[in-house]
Protein backbone atom coordinates (compact mmCIF):
# COMPACT_ATOMS: atom_id res chain seq x y z
CA UNK A 1 0.00 0.00 0.00
CA UNK A 2 1.51 3.30 -0.72
CA UNK A 3 1.65 6.62 1.28
CA UNK A 4 -1.41 8.53 -0.15
CA UNK A 5 -3.94 5.31 -1.03
CA UNK A 6 -5.53 6.14 2.57
CA UNK A 7 -6.45 9.46 1.16
CA UNK A 8 -7.62 8.55 -1.80
CA UNK A 9 -9.90 6.31 -0.33
CA UNK A 10 -11.14 8.67 1.85
CA UNK A 11 -11.68 10.93 -1.12
CA UNK A 12 -13.15 7.88 -2.88
CA UNK A 13 -16.03 7.31 0.09
CA UNK A 14 -16.91 11.13 0.48
CA UNK A 15 -17.24 12.07 -3.15
CA UNK A 16 -17.46 9.17 -4.85
CA UNK A 17 -15.22 8.68 -7.18
CA UNK A 18 -11.51 9.25 -7.34
CA UNK A 19 -9.42 9.97 -10.81
CA UNK A 20 -5.97 7.92 -11.23
CA UNK A 21 -3.59 10.17 -12.97
CA UNK A 22 -0.60 8.17 -14.02
CA UNK A 23 -1.15 5.01 -12.50
CA UNK A 24 -1.21 3.17 -16.56
CA UNK A 25 2.45 3.04 -18.11
CA UNK A 26 2.90 4.59 -21.15
CA UNK A 27 3.26 1.69 -23.08
CA UNK A 28 0.22 0.08 -21.99
CA UNK A 29 -1.59 3.62 -22.33
CA UNK A 30 -0.74 3.99 -26.10
CA UNK A 31 -1.63 0.32 -27.22
CA UNK A 32 -4.94 0.79 -25.12
CA UNK A 33 -5.71 3.68 -27.65
CA UNK A 34 -4.91 2.07 -30.62
CA UNK A 35 -6.97 -0.65 -29.94
CA UNK A 36 -10.12 1.41 -27.82
CA UNK A 37 -10.39 3.58 -31.23
CA UNK A 38 -10.43 0.60 -33.56
CA UNK A 39 -13.22 -1.79 -31.43
CA UNK A 40 -16.07 -0.14 -29.83
CA UNK A 41 -18.81 -2.25 -27.35
CA UNK A 42 -17.65 -5.67 -25.69
CA UNK A 43 -15.43 -6.50 -28.42
CA UNK A 44 -12.78 -4.20 -27.10
CA UNK A 45 -12.47 -6.70 -23.85
CA UNK A 46 -11.06 -9.45 -26.54
CA UNK A 47 -7.99 -7.34 -27.11
CA UNK A 48 -5.35 -8.14 -25.14
CA UNK A 49 -4.12 -4.43 -24.39
CA UNK A 50 -7.75 -3.95 -22.55
CA UNK A 51 -6.73 -7.09 -21.08
CA UNK A 52 -3.29 -6.06 -19.75
CA UNK A 53 -5.37 -2.53 -18.12
CA UNK A 54 -8.22 -4.94 -16.33
CA UNK A 55 -5.38 -7.26 -14.78
CA UNK A 56 -3.45 -4.30 -13.76
CA UNK A 57 -1.47 -5.23 -10.48
CA UNK A 58 -1.53 -1.93 -8.91
CA UNK A 59 -4.78 -0.94 -9.76
CA UNK A 60 -6.03 -4.14 -8.71
CA UNK A 61 -4.31 -3.99 -5.46
CA UNK A 62 -5.99 -0.43 -4.66
CA UNK A 63 -9.73 -2.22 -5.64
CA UNK A 64 -8.52 -4.89 -3.21
CA UNK A 65 -7.77 -2.04 -0.77
CA UNK A 66 -11.44 -0.10 -1.52
CA UNK A 67 -13.19 -3.07 -1.40
CA UNK A 68 -11.24 -4.37 1.97
CA UNK A 69 -10.45 -7.84 0.70
CA UNK A 70 -8.33 -9.63 -0.89
CA UNK A 71 -10.60 -11.55 -3.10
CA UNK A 72 -11.02 -9.64 -6.09
CA UNK A 73 -12.86 -10.10 -9.11
CA UNK A 74 -13.38 -8.77 -12.67
CA UNK A 75 -17.00 -8.17 -13.14
CA UNK A 76 -18.73 -7.68 -15.90
CA UNK A 77 -20.77 -4.79 -15.14
CA UNK A 78 -21.25 -2.35 -17.72
CA UNK A 79 -18.19 -4.11 -19.94
CA UNK A 80 -18.53 -1.28 -22.87
CA UNK A 81 -16.59 0.98 -24.87
CA UNK A 82 -18.08 4.20 -24.96
CA UNK A 83 -16.64 5.42 -28.57
CA UNK A 84 -17.55 8.35 -30.02
CA UNK A 85 -15.98 9.95 -33.51
CA UNK A 86 -17.12 13.20 -32.24
CA UNK A 87 -18.48 16.03 -33.85
CA UNK A 88 -22.16 14.16 -33.94
CA UNK A 89 -22.79 13.10 -30.45
CA UNK A 90 -25.07 14.42 -28.18
CA UNK A 91 -24.07 13.44 -25.07
CA UNK A 92 -26.52 11.31 -22.73
CA UNK A 93 -28.61 12.70 -19.68
CA UNK A 94 -27.79 12.18 -15.98
CA UNK A 95 -28.39 8.48 -14.83
CA UNK A 96 -26.85 5.63 -12.28
CA UNK A 97 -25.73 2.30 -13.48
CA UNK A 98 -26.62 1.13 -10.40
CA UNK A 99 -28.96 2.02 -7.28
CA UNK A 100 -27.12 2.28 -4.14
CA UNK A 101 -28.02 0.08 -1.86
CA UNK A 102 -28.05 2.11 1.93
CA UNK A 103 -28.13 -0.95 4.29
CA UNK A 104 -25.44 -2.92 2.50
CA UNK A 105 -21.42 -2.66 2.18
CA UNK A 106 -20.44 -1.88 -0.82
CA UNK A 107 -19.21 -4.82 -3.19
CA UNK A 108 -18.48 -3.57 -6.35
CA UNK A 109 -16.68 -0.67 -8.17
CA UNK A 110 -16.77 0.94 -11.69
CA UNK A 111 -14.15 2.28 -13.50
CA UNK A 112 -13.83 4.72 -16.28
CA UNK A 113 -10.88 4.58 -18.28
CA UNK A 114 -9.79 7.24 -20.56
CA UNK A 115 -7.26 5.79 -23.39
CA UNK A 116 -6.63 9.56 -24.95
CA UNK A 117 -6.80 13.04 -23.37
CA UNK A 118 -10.13 14.42 -22.98
CA UNK A 119 -10.77 17.66 -23.45
CA UNK A 120 -13.54 19.91 -22.75
CA UNK A 121 -15.32 19.54 -26.16
CA UNK A 122 -14.59 15.76 -26.12
CA UNK A 123 -17.70 14.57 -24.44
CA UNK A 124 -16.06 14.18 -21.17
CA UNK A 125 -18.08 12.45 -18.32
CA UNK A 126 -19.55 14.44 -16.55
CA UNK A 127 -20.00 12.93 -12.37
CA UNK A 128 -21.64 14.71 -9.09
CA UNK A 129 -19.65 14.31 -6.34
CA UNK A 130 -21.29 13.06 -3.20
CA UNK A 131 -24.39 11.97 -5.60
CA UNK A 132 -23.24 8.60 -4.62
CA UNK A 133 -25.40 7.22 -1.64
CA UNK A 134 -28.78 8.30 -2.68
CA UNK A 135 -31.62 6.48 -4.08
CA UNK A 136 -32.23 7.86 -7.22
CA UNK A 137 -34.49 6.80 -10.26
CA UNK A 138 -34.35 7.33 -13.48
CA UNK A 139 -37.65 9.47 -14.00
CA UNK A 140 -35.87 12.10 -11.37
CA UNK A 141 -32.19 11.95 -12.96
CA UNK A 142 -33.59 11.79 -16.34
CA UNK A 143 -35.14 15.54 -16.06
CA UNK A 144 -32.40 17.22 -14.70
CA UNK A 145 -30.00 19.97 -16.68
CA UNK A 146 -27.22 21.77 -14.84
CA UNK A 147 -26.43 20.49 -11.23
CA UNK A 148 -24.66 22.39 -8.73
CA UNK A 149 -21.25 21.48 -8.36
CA UNK A 150 -20.98 19.00 -11.29
CA UNK A 151 -17.83 18.35 -12.23
CA UNK A 152 -16.10 17.49 -16.13
CA UNK A 153 -13.76 14.66 -16.24
CA UNK A 154 -11.09 16.51 -18.05
CA UNK A 155 -7.88 14.50 -18.22
CA UNK A 156 -4.34 12.97 -19.87
CA UNK A 157 -4.27 9.84 -21.55
CA UNK A 158 -4.30 6.82 -19.01
CA UNK A 159 -6.52 8.59 -16.63
CA UNK A 160 -8.62 6.24 -14.70
CA UNK A 161 -11.94 7.31 -12.58
CA UNK A 162 -12.73 4.61 -10.23
CA UNK A 163 -16.27 5.22 -8.95
CA UNK A 164 -18.75 3.67 -6.84
CA UNK A 165 -21.65 2.08 -9.18
CA UNK A 166 -23.93 4.43 -7.79
CA UNK A 167 -22.88 7.90 -8.49
CA UNK A 168 -24.53 10.07 -10.69
CA UNK A 169 -22.71 10.72 -14.36
CA UNK A 170 -23.67 11.66 -17.98
CA UNK A 171 -21.58 12.37 -21.04
CA UNK A 172 -21.43 15.91 -22.48
CA UNK A 173 -21.50 16.57 -26.03
CA UNK A 174 -18.96 15.75 -28.10
CA UNK A 175 -18.17 19.04 -30.24
CA UNK A 176 -14.48 17.73 -31.30
CA UNK A 177 -13.51 16.20 -34.57
CA UNK A 178 -11.36 13.76 -32.01
CA UNK A 179 -12.16 10.58 -31.10
CA UNK A 180 -13.28 9.84 -27.46
CA UNK A 181 -13.32 6.52 -26.10
CA UNK A 182 -14.08 5.73 -22.75
CA UNK A 183 -13.58 1.68 -21.30
CA UNK A 184 -16.49 1.32 -18.90
CA UNK A 185 -15.76 -2.25 -16.66
CA UNK A 186 -15.61 -3.01 -13.10
CA UNK A 187 -14.34 -5.33 -10.11
CA UNK A 188 -16.48 -7.07 -7.07
CA UNK A 189 -15.79 -8.55 -4.25
CA UNK A 190 -15.64 -12.54 -5.89
CA UNK A 191 -18.51 -14.31 -4.72
CA UNK A 192 -19.26 -18.12 -5.75
CA UNK A 193 -22.71 -16.96 -6.10
CA UNK A 194 -21.97 -14.14 -8.87
CA UNK A 195 -20.37 -16.07 -12.03
CA UNK A 196 -20.59 -14.01 -14.83
CA UNK A 197 -20.14 -14.55 -18.56
CA UNK A 198 -17.41 -13.88 -20.81
CA UNK A 199 -16.88 -14.49 -24.41
CA UNK A 200 -14.33 -17.34 -25.61
CA UNK A 201 -11.84 -14.30 -26.77
CA UNK A 202 -12.14 -12.46 -23.81
CA UNK A 203 -11.84 -15.09 -21.02
CA UNK A 204 -8.46 -16.58 -22.83
CA UNK A 205 -7.47 -13.19 -22.95
CA UNK A 206 -7.74 -12.24 -19.53
CA UNK A 207 -6.49 -16.01 -18.13
CA UNK A 208 -2.91 -14.96 -19.73
CA UNK A 209 -1.42 -14.37 -16.46
CA UNK A 210 -1.94 -15.51 -12.79
CA UNK A 211 -3.84 -12.53 -11.86
CA UNK A 212 -5.82 -12.67 -15.11
CA UNK A 213 -7.33 -16.33 -13.90
CA UNK A 214 -7.77 -15.08 -10.39
CA UNK A 215 -9.82 -12.00 -11.32
CA UNK A 216 -11.90 -14.74 -13.86
CA UNK A 217 -12.05 -17.83 -11.56
CA UNK A 218 -15.74 -17.21 -11.67
CA UNK A 219 -16.74 -16.70 -15.20
CA UNK A 220 -17.92 -18.83 -17.76
CA UNK A 221 -17.72 -19.02 -21.27
CA UNK A 222 -20.83 -18.05 -23.47
CA UNK A 223 -21.86 -16.06 -26.65
CA UNK A 224 -21.64 -12.50 -27.28
CA UNK A 225 -25.42 -12.05 -26.60
CA UNK A 226 -24.93 -13.45 -23.44
CA UNK A 227 -21.92 -11.86 -22.40
CA UNK A 228 -23.56 -8.93 -23.42
CA UNK A 229 -27.15 -8.80 -22.35
CA UNK A 230 -26.82 -11.50 -19.53
CA UNK A 231 -23.54 -11.80 -17.90
CA UNK A 232 -24.79 -9.38 -14.48
CA UNK A 233 -28.44 -9.77 -15.01
CA UNK A 234 -28.79 -13.34 -14.64
CA UNK A 235 -25.89 -13.54 -12.11
CA UNK A 236 -27.30 -10.61 -9.39
CA UNK A 237 -30.88 -10.71 -9.57
CA UNK A 238 -31.38 -8.75 -6.35
CA UNK A 239 -28.67 -5.78 -7.25
CA UNK A 240 -29.44 -4.53 -10.82
CA UNK A 241 -31.04 -1.37 -12.25
CA UNK A 242 -33.70 -3.29 -13.71
CA UNK A 243 -35.58 -3.96 -10.70
CA UNK A 244 -34.12 -0.88 -9.25
CA UNK A 245 -38.41 0.18 -7.80
CA UNK A 246 -38.18 -2.74 -6.43
CA UNK A 247 -35.14 -2.31 -4.57
CA UNK A 248 -35.82 0.85 -3.66
CA UNK A 249 -39.04 -0.21 -1.91
CA UNK A 250 -37.25 -2.99 -0.20
CA UNK A 251 -34.63 -0.75 1.11
CA UNK A 252 -37.09 1.43 2.25
CA UNK A 253 -39.07 -0.50 4.35
CA UNK A 254 -36.02 -1.61 5.72
CA UNK A 255 -35.05 1.47 6.26
CA UNK A 256 -38.29 2.80 7.83
CA UNK A 257 -38.25 0.45 10.34
CA UNK A 258 -35.56 2.94 12.07
CA UNK A 259 -38.48 5.67 12.36
CA UNK A 260 -39.33 6.18 15.87
CA UNK A 261 -42.97 6.60 14.52
CA UNK A 262 -43.32 2.82 12.58
CA UNK A 263 -41.49 1.08 15.00
CA UNK A 264 -43.52 -1.91 16.60
CA UNK A 265 -44.55 -1.31 19.83
CA UNK B 1 -38.92 39.35 -19.32
CA UNK B 2 -41.59 40.99 -22.08
CA UNK B 3 -44.05 39.38 -23.99
CA UNK B 4 -46.05 40.20 -26.91
CA UNK B 5 -48.89 40.51 -24.98
CA UNK B 6 -47.13 42.98 -22.47
CA UNK B 7 -46.12 44.41 -26.05
CA UNK B 8 -50.10 44.61 -26.40
CA UNK B 9 -50.83 46.00 -23.47
CA UNK B 10 -48.49 48.80 -23.33
CA UNK B 11 -49.58 49.92 -26.90
CA UNK B 12 -53.19 49.65 -25.54
CA UNK B 13 -52.69 52.26 -22.31
CA UNK B 14 -51.21 54.37 -24.64
CA UNK B 15 -53.99 54.35 -27.20
CA UNK B 16 -55.79 54.74 -24.38
CA UNK B 17 -54.49 57.38 -22.74
CA UNK B 18 -54.01 59.66 -26.27
CA UNK B 19 -57.78 59.06 -26.42
CA UNK B 20 -58.01 56.81 -29.31
CA UNK B 21 -58.92 54.34 -27.15
CA UNK B 22 -58.51 49.95 -28.16
CA UNK B 23 -60.80 48.64 -31.13
CA UNK B 24 -62.22 45.54 -31.84
CA UNK B 25 -59.33 45.09 -34.12
CA UNK B 26 -56.81 45.35 -31.32
CA UNK B 27 -58.90 42.85 -29.21
CA UNK B 28 -58.87 40.09 -32.63
CA UNK B 29 -54.97 40.84 -32.56
CA UNK B 30 -54.90 40.02 -28.29
CA UNK B 31 -56.94 36.86 -29.06
CA UNK B 32 -54.36 35.63 -31.49
CA UNK B 33 -51.42 36.26 -29.08
CA UNK B 34 -53.65 34.61 -26.81
CA UNK B 35 -53.92 31.14 -29.40
CA UNK B 36 -50.82 31.21 -30.19
CA UNK B 37 -49.32 30.93 -26.55
CA UNK B 38 -47.18 27.49 -26.13
CA UNK B 39 -46.60 26.20 -23.02
CA UNK B 40 -43.12 26.54 -21.32
CA UNK B 41 -41.66 24.46 -18.25
CA UNK B 42 -39.03 24.99 -15.97
CA UNK B 43 -37.81 22.96 -13.03
CA UNK B 44 -35.91 23.70 -9.94
CA UNK B 45 -34.58 21.31 -7.61
CA UNK B 46 -34.04 23.59 -4.52
CA UNK B 47 -32.21 22.88 -1.19
CA UNK B 48 -35.43 22.86 0.81
CA UNK B 49 -39.24 22.64 0.20
CA UNK B 50 -39.50 26.39 0.50
CA UNK B 51 -40.37 28.54 -3.00
CA UNK B 52 -37.61 31.11 -1.59
CA UNK B 53 -34.83 28.00 -0.72
CA UNK B 54 -31.67 28.23 -3.46
CA UNK B 55 -31.84 26.04 -6.24
CA UNK B 56 -29.59 23.23 -6.64
CA UNK B 57 -30.36 22.10 -10.21
CA UNK B 58 -32.76 22.95 -13.10
CA UNK B 59 -33.85 22.71 -16.39
CA UNK B 60 -36.13 23.66 -18.92
CA UNK B 61 -38.47 22.02 -21.59
CA UNK B 62 -40.62 23.70 -23.82
CA UNK B 63 -41.79 23.57 -27.73
CA UNK B 64 -37.94 23.92 -28.31
CA UNK B 65 -35.08 21.31 -28.70
CA UNK B 66 -34.01 21.13 -24.42
CA UNK B 67 -31.46 19.62 -24.91
CA UNK B 68 -30.12 19.21 -28.53
CA UNK B 69 -26.40 19.10 -27.11
CA UNK B 70 -26.55 17.84 -23.58
CA UNK B 71 -24.05 19.81 -22.01
CA UNK B 72 -24.83 21.53 -18.88
CA UNK B 73 -23.19 24.46 -17.88
CA UNK B 74 -25.51 27.41 -17.23
CA UNK B 75 -26.57 28.15 -13.79
CA UNK B 76 -29.82 28.77 -13.31
CA UNK B 77 -31.69 32.57 -14.27
CA UNK B 78 -33.60 32.53 -10.97
CA UNK B 79 -31.48 31.76 -7.23
CA UNK B 80 -35.42 30.63 -6.39
CA UNK B 81 -38.63 29.16 -7.63
CA UNK B 82 -39.75 32.45 -6.02
CA UNK B 83 -38.06 34.55 -7.57
CA UNK B 84 -39.11 32.85 -11.01
CA UNK B 85 -42.60 33.53 -9.71
CA UNK B 86 -41.77 37.09 -9.11
CA UNK B 87 -41.27 36.81 -13.08
CA UNK B 88 -44.49 35.55 -14.41
CA UNK B 89 -43.58 31.62 -13.42
CA UNK B 90 -46.87 29.90 -11.81
CA UNK B 91 -45.79 26.89 -9.50
CA UNK B 92 -48.12 24.06 -11.23
CA UNK B 93 -46.35 21.07 -9.49
CA UNK B 94 -44.76 21.11 -5.60
CA UNK B 95 -42.40 18.62 -4.15
CA UNK B 96 -44.10 15.33 -2.64
CA UNK B 97 -43.44 14.49 0.71
CA UNK B 98 -39.84 12.92 0.64
CA UNK B 99 -39.48 9.81 3.42
CA UNK B 100 -36.57 10.36 4.92
CA UNK B 101 -34.16 7.62 3.90
CA UNK B 102 -31.02 6.61 6.31
CA UNK B 103 -28.07 7.59 4.97
CA UNK B 104 -29.63 9.00 1.76
CA UNK B 105 -29.53 12.60 1.79
CA UNK B 106 -31.76 15.56 -0.83
CA UNK B 107 -28.54 15.80 -2.99
CA UNK B 108 -31.34 16.48 -5.96
CA UNK B 109 -33.37 18.38 -3.83
CA UNK B 110 -36.75 19.21 -4.05
CA UNK B 111 -38.89 19.74 -7.37
CA UNK B 112 -40.65 22.77 -8.28
CA UNK B 113 -42.42 22.81 -11.62
CA UNK B 114 -43.14 26.05 -13.05
CA UNK B 115 -45.16 27.37 -16.77
CA UNK B 116 -45.30 30.01 -18.34
CA UNK B 117 -46.67 30.80 -21.83
CA UNK B 118 -44.99 32.57 -24.45
CA UNK B 119 -45.11 33.28 -28.06
CA UNK B 120 -43.50 31.09 -30.72
CA UNK B 121 -39.74 32.12 -30.17
CA UNK B 122 -40.15 33.96 -26.87
CA UNK B 123 -38.93 32.61 -23.12
CA UNK B 124 -36.03 32.20 -21.66
CA UNK B 125 -33.12 33.16 -23.86
CA UNK B 126 -30.93 29.71 -22.90
CA UNK B 127 -31.18 26.29 -21.40
CA UNK B 128 -28.53 24.67 -19.10
CA UNK B 129 -27.15 23.80 -22.40
CA UNK B 130 -26.53 26.69 -24.35
CA UNK B 131 -28.83 29.01 -26.36
CA UNK B 132 -32.33 28.19 -27.28
CA UNK B 133 -32.45 26.41 -30.13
Amino acid sequence: MEANWRELKKEFFDTGYVVLDGWIEPELVERTVQDAHQYGGIDIFECESVGDLLCHAKVVEFIAFLLETPEVAISPFRFWNHLTQGGQSDGGGWHVDDTYMADRPLTEILCMYYPQDVEEDMGPTMLLPGSHRRLYTPPQTAKLGWVRGQQKVIVKAGALAVTFPSILHARAAHLSAKPRSMIKYGYEIADPQYGYYLTEPAYRNFRRTELGRSLTELAEVKDKDDALWNSYWKSHPSYTFQDFKHQIGVVGRRLRKHLDHEQVS
Amino acid sequence: MTTAIDGWIRQSQEKILSGAGVTLQDLDALRDLQDGEQQHLLYIWAEQDRIDSGVIAWNYFGPFDSEFRFDPKNECPYASAAAAMADGWRVVSFPGVEYPLENAHNQLGFEFILERYFQPGEGLDFTPHGQRQ
